[in-house]
């Protein structure tokens, strides 16, 4: 699966995207834990953050694909 | 007309207007413009009105691109069926004063155009998936932390 940041999250996590290996089933707490735990710049940030799975805001327990696209939303601010 | 997209820098002249939705069975129309501010609401306490020189948009297109589409159907749900919405999102680089935003709606009574228009902006300040890199006079820039 594939996991995009941006804003905050892609200044904090030095990329735009990278391949990570997450658990097929899992939940949104789960999956920002296990990105907080590799990524110790991000555990800061990650409890303002949003999930998305390919394109849409995400909540609770998730299914995910080998070919997921996940998203690290931060606060927006749009407009 | 239902469109909800995004444009690459400052919104022409063209889109401040809601020239594309006027037609005779709409008899209102509401338009919300934002502008790039020349102050950031991010100040510092010796400086709570910083300067802001530029201002750079990011945006996680495909699912901002899906979620102005589907901004503007919940709306139409919610006040009018008949609706007719425009939606333009500039992203990219920008200089204070420009316009980085237009809303447009067209209803067949007032009350519908302004609710629709307010429940838009609203929404899409929540939701849309696209951030502010402010910079400043001294150089320095940083990402707004939501707005």
């Amino acid at each position: 699966m594939r996991v995009l940041y941006f804003a905050q999250a892609q200044e904090r996590r030095g990329v735009a995207e990278e391949r990570c290996e997450l658990p097929p089933s899992t939940s949104v707490e789960q999956v920002f834990a296990l990105l907080g735990a590799r990524h110790p710049a991000l555990s800061e940030l990650l409890p303002r953050c949003r999930l998305a799975v390919d394109q849409a805001f995400v909540s609770g327990a998730l299914t995910l694909h080998t070919d997921s696209e996940l998203a690290v939303i931060p606060p927006v601010s749009g407009g | 007309m239902r469109s909800g997209s995004l444009h690459d820098g400052p919104l022409p002249a063209t889109l401040h207007a809601p020239t594309a939705l006027i037609g005779a069975d709409h008899g209102a129309t509401n338009s919300f413009l934002g502008i790039v501010r020349n102050r950031s609401r991010a100040g510092v306490p010796d400086d709570p009105y910083r300067a802001v020189t530029a201002l750079h948009y990011q945006c996680y297109r495909p699912m901002a691109e899906k979620l102005l589409t589907e901004l503007i159907e919940e709306t139409a749900a919610l006040h009018d069926p008949e609706l007719r919405a425009q939606i333009v999102h500039g992203i990219g680089d920008f200089l204070p004063g420009q316009v980085s935003l237009a809303i447009h709606v067209a209803s067949a009574h007032r009350a519908a155009a302004f609710a629709a228009c307010r429940h838009l902006i609203e929404r899409l300040k929540a939701d849309l998936p696209v951030w502010k890199r402010e910079r400043y006079a001294d150089g320095s820039e940083q990402w707004l932390k939501g707005s």
